[in-house]
């Protein structure tokens, strides 16, 4: 019945969205409106082209995320190929992204140019970060070309960036936002961004927003031939967030920002459904403090200089309330510390030719409750010298990165020094002088360290592991260009190849586990991305964007192994979405449909492990309206339309239908 | 159940010869009614129906045959009253043929005779009726696989060793539903077999089908689950271990728990002998572990004050019929390894048997199965270099260090089980990683099957004898 209500509530605001578009339709279409309404090209200022990079790089920009209504970046990321999001279902799930099967460990996360870190687990979690006042979220794949960055963002396989917009003024010396979003399962978030100019150099910006949800949504669980309508439980979240921002434009001197981070949950960990057992008494408290500066200054046309400095602190509880301890509980808590450097200079001699040299130093500490704990001290150097020569029709990077590590311990032996040179190159060229086709081409190899759990968690914890490396290849074309009713048209596809070696793995040994560096995996694949903008009429127009990801991910560790090149766990062969945008005078209309195929939770692919492909469609209605002195947004979502039971880790199910409003107001 | 009965008939003999003996008064009137007495009465039934017996009485003739002439058999019902004649035999004979399809009754008695007249004392053998027990025989043996924790995978296989079938996932396949997440061990006893399924808190009570009769979800007080780990039978009832640090009886009628006493941190295994219970107290979730056993009282179910020392980390414990304990101790995985100690409860006093980094082991008609495995490092942490042992509990001494006789070895090895009958040997192997495999060898040492199992992490081979 609910379902059949859904249905009928759609068709009604399809009638109503397509009557007026229909009519509208058949005036005689005039083709100067196409190009004077390309938003593509509006938004290009800001967005770095995408076709000529010499390495995949996907962009979704503010435009994009308002356009097509999504709201928070793991949906946005889930719209990019080549990845993969680990989610655990809900609100306060974990959500963790693998770019090309390498695992998550091998994705960098960014925010605002300074890398997002947890030395104690390696992997970030991307439900922490919200969309609003997020100008850009971009995901490049293997050698990126911009060669001024730290060089952490040269350190890892793959590296989702997130960028805050910086404060606008266009009628007054301030600006406010005020947002209230609310949805199904008890969730509730508002948020405040106000924004005030200080002086013509100066501005700040000071933001907060609450977040809590029930997170109790129904599922059902299939056993056998008994099917159970179940809800989750403990899987409540409340968050709080604050964000002090400071900017500087001191003209010759270079500009500034200044940000303060903080930010403050506490999460029941529902864990996973188990058969029969319902209990679940895991609870997680975070905090996160950071406060990074950032300095800038281009000298002269040929030099150029960046530095910034980080102090972030971090720290959780684990509380665990089961009978199985003596004290009725076990309580747990980790503190890490990360101090943060890191200066890069750019010297472009020639019009088309520059260096860089960037030099990153940081180190971080990790204190936890648990006994035994060494109270590890890492000292990490990164440098990188980088080159990269670029014409119109020419780009080529090269880079080689240096690590070296060296660690302290409290008790134990400390691991050996880490000394590591990991190359890098990437060539776009753009085939013909008046088309817009380019073939890519690059190389990577990189490694990830050991974390503080792989390396120092009680009884697991292996201080002689090695770094896990990874060796990818990518061969591509992309082209971009107009075709006819088509304002611009973006295409690209890459072949690629990785190999893993020296996995880190938890193997079991009697009744415990230890982590070892024990698979090597061969992953082969390709990625497809496809992105148009359809104009229709005067201030219409429709804008698709698909992606697809194919790959082969095999273990190839051991040939008497009966997992021997079966896929790895979670890697689906095929994933595809695709984004359908209608963008009117009324109200803008979004749809976005994923699919992903069959997967297996354990490495051996049997039947027991496959874990259902599933479709999943969301919707997504939008419109601004400006009125005298502000502009006010209303948006409404209705998430997994047909009420699809599915899984992304076996056993925490994902939830059904659900709903989503919000209305924001820009004074 | 067999080998007791006959244990208690012959002990029953013994006692009657003997009292036979004591009472043989002298009566020197070496023309009356035969005085004599015969000693070591025995009979055991072959009639398989109930209420018949059937098979052959026989005795030691006493040391004077003189007097006697022939020995006459009766049944009785109350082991002095000669209420049926069965027939007699001349002297010289000293056994009956006791046709197939008798009536059954309690006693037999064997009289000497003469012409004169019958003794007055006699013999007597009390009987008891064998109903459908054939030679008992392993009839099919079942695997339990415990799968990996939060996946729900546990499963049961079912082995026939006579047609060396393997069917998987009977307890799916019967019941329609899966067995939950985590079983850690299993026990069949009477008609009825219990599963303990530790993360599903479920102690699964099936018939010898694996059909569910009952499911058991232990919870405190507060509700939270107990998480069943092992089983052990006393008495009519079975015994299992909680994880919140609990020994509870299920009744095998009600099938349900109907008593619970605290024992130490994180219980493993149990065992009894003498009327005690002997808990191994892991204390798995401590920061130090425990390294005691509990000792309960069988009669009240009550804790005795005292529990008995043994190396940290106890987790497997066993006892031989002496009344000795067998207890393995997993160390604290550091500088002390795990540890096979024998253990005399009366004392205290225990001494090693062996030390190594990954020990299981398992006892079967006085004999200790150890596998000895080396895991570190260098094997990539799992078991290499096994020593496949057994200890003769009677002798108290290492029997082999290789069991193995045709030269073939396993790897990744796991758990091990003997049949009660014919002593052959199961040993799982697996690694987490992809569902394990089940090796039997014969009590020769020579393989006789290799099977792959349903599910990850086999914990063992649970034997049906009928």
């Amino acid at each position: 019945m609910r379902y059949l209500l859904v249905i009928r509530c759609l068709c009604i605001c399809c009638a109503w969205i397509l009557f007026p578009m229909m009519a509208v339709g058949q005036h005689v279409v005039d083709t100067t409106a196409f190009h004077e309404l390309s938003g593509v090209e509006v938004v290009g200022k800001t967005r770095p082209s995408v076709t000529r990079q010499g390495a995949p790089l996907q962009v979704m920009d503010r435009a994009g995320i308002e356009r097509l209504g999504v709201n928070d970046l793991s949906e946005a990321v889930k719209r990019f190929s080549g990845v993969s999001v680990q989610d655990y279902g809900g609100i306060g799930g974990l959500k963790t992204v693998s770019v090309r099967s390498l695992g998550a460990k091998h994705t960098a996360v960014s925010y605002d140019g300074v890398t997002i870190t947890d030395a104690q687990s390696g992997q970030v979690d991307i439900s922490r970060f919200s969309l609003d006042n997020v100008e850009m979220v971009s995901l490049s794949i293997g050698q990126s070309d911009d060669i001024f960055q730290t060089a952490r963002m040269y350190a890892s396989a793959g590296a989702l960036s997130i960028k805050t917009s910086k404060p606008e003024f266009t009628h007054r010396p301030f600006r406010l936002r005020a947002q209230l979003k609310g949805g199904s399962f008890g969730l509730l978030n508002p948020y405040l961004r106000y924004e005030q100019k200080l002086s013509r150099k100066w501005a700040a910006s000071l933001q907060g927003d609450y977040l809590r949800a029930d997170g109790n949504y129904p599922f059902t669980l299939i056993n056998g031939n008994l099917e159970e309508q179940k809800k989750r439980h403990n899987s409540d979240i409340e968050s709080w967030r604050t964000e002090l921002n400071l900017y500087g434009d001191l003209g010759k001197a270079g500009t500034l920002q200044v940000k303060g981070y903080y930010f403050d949950s506490e999460r029941g960990l529902p864990g996973s459904v188990v058969l029969y057992n319902d209990y679940s008494g895991e609870r997680l408290w975070d905090k996160n403090a950071f406060a990074q500066v950032y300095y800038r200054n281009e000298l002269s046309k040929k030099f150029s200089l960046q530095g910034q400095l980080r102090y972030n602190y971090a720290w959780n509880r684990y509380q665990d309330i089961n009978n199985k301890y003596e004290e009725g509980k076990q309580v747990d808590r980790y503190t890490q510390n990360e101090y943060y450097g890191s200066m890069t200079a750019m010297y472009s001699p020639i019009e088309n030719f520059s260096v860089s040299l960037t030099e990153d130093f940081f180190v971080n500490t990790l204190d936890n409750t648990l006994p035994e704990c060494p109270f590890p001290k890492r000292f990490t150097s990164l440098s990188v010298l980088a080159a990269q020569y670029r014409t119109s029709r020419l780009t080529g990077t090269v880079s080689l990165l240096g690590t070296y590590i060296t660690e302290q311990v409290k008790s134990g032996n400390p691991p050996s020094d880490r000394k590591r040179l990991s190359p890098a190159a990437s060539l776009s060229w753009r085939v013909l002088a008046d088309e817009n086709l380019r073939v890519r081409a690059s190389f990577k190899d990189i490694f990830r360290i050991p974390t503080f759990n792989d390396m120092y968690y009680l009884r697991i914890g292996n201080t002689n592991l090695k770094p896990e490396r990874a060796t990818q290849y990518n061969l591509g074309v992309t082209w971009g260009g107009e075709l006819p009713f088509v304002s611009y048209l973006s295409l690209s596809a890459d072949g690629y190849y990785n190999r893993v070696k020296d996995k880190i793995v938890a193997i079991p040994t009697m009744f415990i586990w230890k982590m070892m560096n024990m698979g090597e995996v061969s992953i082969g694949g390709l990625d497809v991305n496809l992105s148009a903008e359809i104009p229709l009429y005067q201030g219409i127009s429709f804008l698709l964007q698909g992606a697809y990801t194919y790959q082969k991910a095999i273990d190839i560790t051991n040939e008497e192994d009966k997992n021997y090149r079966h896929q790895i766990p979670y890697t689906p062969k095929h994933t595809g979405n695709i984004s359908l945008s209608l963008r009117n005078p009324w109200v803008n209309v979004s749809y976005h449909i994923i699919s992903v195929g069959d997967r297996y939770a354990l490495p051996q692919n049997i039947d027991d492990n496959l874990i259902q492909k599933y479709t999943e469609q969301n919707i997504s209605l939008n419109r601004e309206f400006a009125l005298k002195n502000c502009t006010l947004r209303l948006q409404g979502e209705m998430l997994n339309l047909t009420n699809k039971t599915y899984d992304v880790i076996q056993f925490y199910p994902m939830p059904g239908r659900s709903w989503r409003l919000g209305i924001s107001i820009i004074y | 159940m067999k080998f007791q009965k006959m244990m208690f008939v012959s002990a029953l003999c013994m006692l009657i010869s003997f009292s036979f003996t004591a009472c043989d008064d002298d009566n020197d009137d070496k023309g009356g009614v035969p005085t004599e007495v015969v000693t070591n009465v025995s009979f055991t039934d072959t009639d398989k129906e109930t209420a018949k017996i059937g098979g052959t009485l026989s005795w030691t003739a006493p040391s004077s045959v003189e007097n006697i002439t022939k020995y006459i058999v009766y049944q009785s019902n109350d082991g002095k009253g000669k209420d049926v004649k069965l027939g007699d035999v001349p002297v010289g004979t000293n056994s009956f043929a006791i046709p197939a399809g008798t009536a059954f009754s309690a006693y037999l008695l064997v009289v000497a005779s003469n012409i004169q007249g019958e003794a007055t004392s006699m013999a007597q053998v009390g009987v008891s009726d064998m109903i459908n027990e054939p030679m008992p025989t392993v009839v099919g043996v079942y695997f339990l696989n415990s799968g990996k924790s939060k996946s729900n995978n546990a499963t049961l296989d079912y082995y026939n060793p006579i047609t060396k079938e393997l069917k998987t996932k009977v307890f799916t396949s019967v019941n329609g539903r899966g067995l939950g997440d985590t079983a850690n061990d299993m026990v069949i006893y009477g008609s009825k077999m219990y599963i303990a399924v530790t993360n599903s808190n479920t102690i699964e009570v099936t018939d010898l089908n694996a059909k569910s009769l009952k499911t058991i979800s232990p919870k405190d007080e507060s509700g939270q689950p107990q998480s069943p780990r092992h089983f052990t039978t006393y008495n009519g009832n079975v015994y299992v271990t909680l994880f919140d640090g609990h020994l509870a009886a299920i009744d095998t009628t009600s099938m349900e728990i109907v008593k619970q006493v605290k024992v130490g941190p994180n219980p493993e295994e149990v065992c009894v002998t003498n009327g005690k219970f002997y808990v191994a107290n892991s204390g798995g979730y401590n920061l130090v572990q425990d390294s005691t056993l509990s000792v309960v009282d069988a009669a009240t179910f009550a804790v005795e004050k005292n529990p008995l020392k043994v190396v940290i980390n106890p987790s497997l414990v066993k006892a031989d019929t002496e009344g000795n304990l067998y207890v393995m101790s997993l160390g604290n995985y550091g500088d002390i390894k795990a540890t096979v100690q024998r253990v005399d409860p009366k004392t205290g006093q225990s001494t090693i048997i062996c030390t190594n980094e990954k020990i299981s082991m398992t006892m079967s008609n006085d004999k200790l199965y150890i596998l000895s495995s080396e895991s570190n490092a260098s094997t990539n942490w799992m078991a290499a270099n096994t020593k496949y042992m057994i200890y003769d509990a009677k002798k108290a001494a290492v029997e082999t260090e290789n069991f193995i006789t045709d030269g073939t070895t396993i790897s990744k090895i796991g758990f091990i089980n003997v049949d009660p009958i014919e002593n052959n040997i199961y040993m799982t192997a697996g690694d987490y990683t992809s569902t394990g495999d089940m090796f039997i060898y014969s009590a020769t040492g020579t393989r006789i099957n290799k099977l792959g199992v349903s599910g990850l992490n086999p914990m063992g081979a649970y034997f049906v004898v009928k």
